[in-house]
């Protein structure tokens, strides 16, 4: 009697960036899609503590524009985030010298941030240089120490130390005690 | 310890950062892999275009800095007794546009006279066999008859967010009374229904508050007839005026 095939279905596994990026580079739309789902965040909290607000959605559709075509150029597919990250700040340095001031308004269409989120956001770009876009990555992008630490190529000591001196002169800044 | 939570939302609650995070989240995005996929068809398009699209640009550019000193010199004269109608919207039913506002249409330059197609609806009404005939085979639309059945329909269904439109204008007017200027506000509609690259252009004078009020507000409209736009998508732009 034969026996019934009785494979139990596993869940494919996730594909890593690695193979994204692959997949991207031979023309795979969907792949490059997935990517930008993934990082799309990153690129966000990055630009956005460099150039106006308003600007932040047109710009990370220009850094993931441009990502994709100097992805042929990307030596190590793993390391696609802190590389996009890096095309995310140099781009929004360039933006940021021709940028026009986007004021907050005191009453915004739907869905837009409260006039108080603008308040935090210009402290937040107040920073020490060196502090603002890991205070960013965790604030804005919710995403933890751990994980900015992988995303970005930082070591995890200094996104804690970035994070930990950051958030100390946030709290001062906005009238909180800093006694952390 | 709070430098736990801080660093791995581990150990004591932190409220300060809870509201930082609450706050600045606003700002975070949900990207969708339409918009990754959308934006690998934009850098596949080809990005070259022949001679005569780059001469017709210069033409057309050329033409609208010339427009633009003749409408700048008949403003000053006749400023006056300009039309008062309040923080009007004009939707180009053209793609390019070709005229800055304000020109008066007459002195607007024309597009060539294109030979009238058969109705639309019949040509949808009959059966589709375009299946088994070869592709090759099926007469082509006139570019421009789409990019203009493109800008009717946009056109059309922009109507119902001109409000949001003439809102921002109208706090933008609470600040400072203008009593000239305009801006472009440009974006792409994307096949799929949505807006991208929203941005301003040619402010005069500069008015941010309304431009990023109104950028905003482009951003979340959505479109429902897109049948024709290609994956290119249709680039829109409207003129908004600042003054009464």
């Amino acid at each position: 009697v034969a026996q019934p095939r009785a494979r139990a279905r596993r869940p494919r596994p996730e594909p890593s960036d690695a193979e994204l990026v692959e997949a991207a580079v031979a023309g795979q739309r969907e792949a490059f899609g997935e990517l930008y789902v993934r990082h799309a965040r990153l690129v966000n909290a990055i630009v956005l503590v460099r150039a106006p607000a308003g600007e932040a959605r047109d710009l990370v559709h220009e850094v993931f524009a441009a990502a994709l075509r100097q992805l042929p150029t990307l030596r190590d597919p793993s390391a696609f985030p802190p590389w996009i990250a890096a095309i995310a700040r140099k781009l929004a340095a360039l933006q940021r010298r021709s940028a026009r001031t986007i004021l907050p308004m005191e009453d915004q269409p739907v869905e837009a941030p409260p006039p108080e989120a603008f308040a935090v956001l210009d402290a937040l770009r107040r920073l020490p240089e060196a502090y603002r876009e890991t205070v960013a990555l965790r604030l804005v992008a919710g995403m933890t120490g751990p994980e900015i630490a992988a995303r970005t190529g930082m070591t995890p000591g200094s996104v804690r130390v970035n994070l930990c001196r950051g958030l100390k002169i946030l709290r001062a800044s906005m009238g909180g005690d800093d006694d952390a | 310890m709070r430098d736990d939570y801080a660093w791995d939302r581990t150990g004591e609650r932190d409220a300060f950062v809870d509201e930082m995070e609450a706050l600045l989240g606003a700002f975070d995005v949900q990207p969708r892999v339409a918009e990754g996929v959308a934006i690998a068809r934009e850098v596949a398009r080809p990005r070259s275009r022949s001679a005569v699209r780059r001469h017709a640009f210069v033409i057309a550019a050329a033409a609208a800095l010339v427009l633009t000193l003749v409408a700048i010199a008949a403003r000053g004269r006749e400023a006056r007794v300009m039309d008062r109608s309040f923080g009007a919207i004009e939707i180009p039913m053209s793609d390019p546009p070709v005229s800055i506002d304000p020109v008066p249409p007459e002195a607007a330059p024309r597009l060539p006279a294109i030979a009238p197609l058969p109705p639309l609806t019949e040509e949808r009404a009959r059966p589709r066999r375009a299946r088994v005939a070869p592709l090759a085979a099926a007469p082509e639309r006139d570019p421009r008859e789409v990019q203009r059945e493109n800008a009717a329909k946009i056109g059309q269904q922009l109507r119902r967010y001109g409000s949001m439109l003439e809102r921002c204008v109208e706090e933008g007017r609470k600040k400072k009374a203008y009593d000239k200027g305009y801006f472009w506000l440009a974006f792409t509609v994307t096949a799929e229904g949505t807006t991208t690259n929203v941005h301003t252009s040619a402010s005069r004078p500069y008015a941010p508050d309304v431009e990023a009020c109104c950028v905003a507000a482009a951003r979340t409209w959505t479109f429902t007839d897109t049948s024709t736009i290609g994956p290119e998508g249709h680039e829109v732009r409207l003129t908004v005026r600042l003054y009464e």
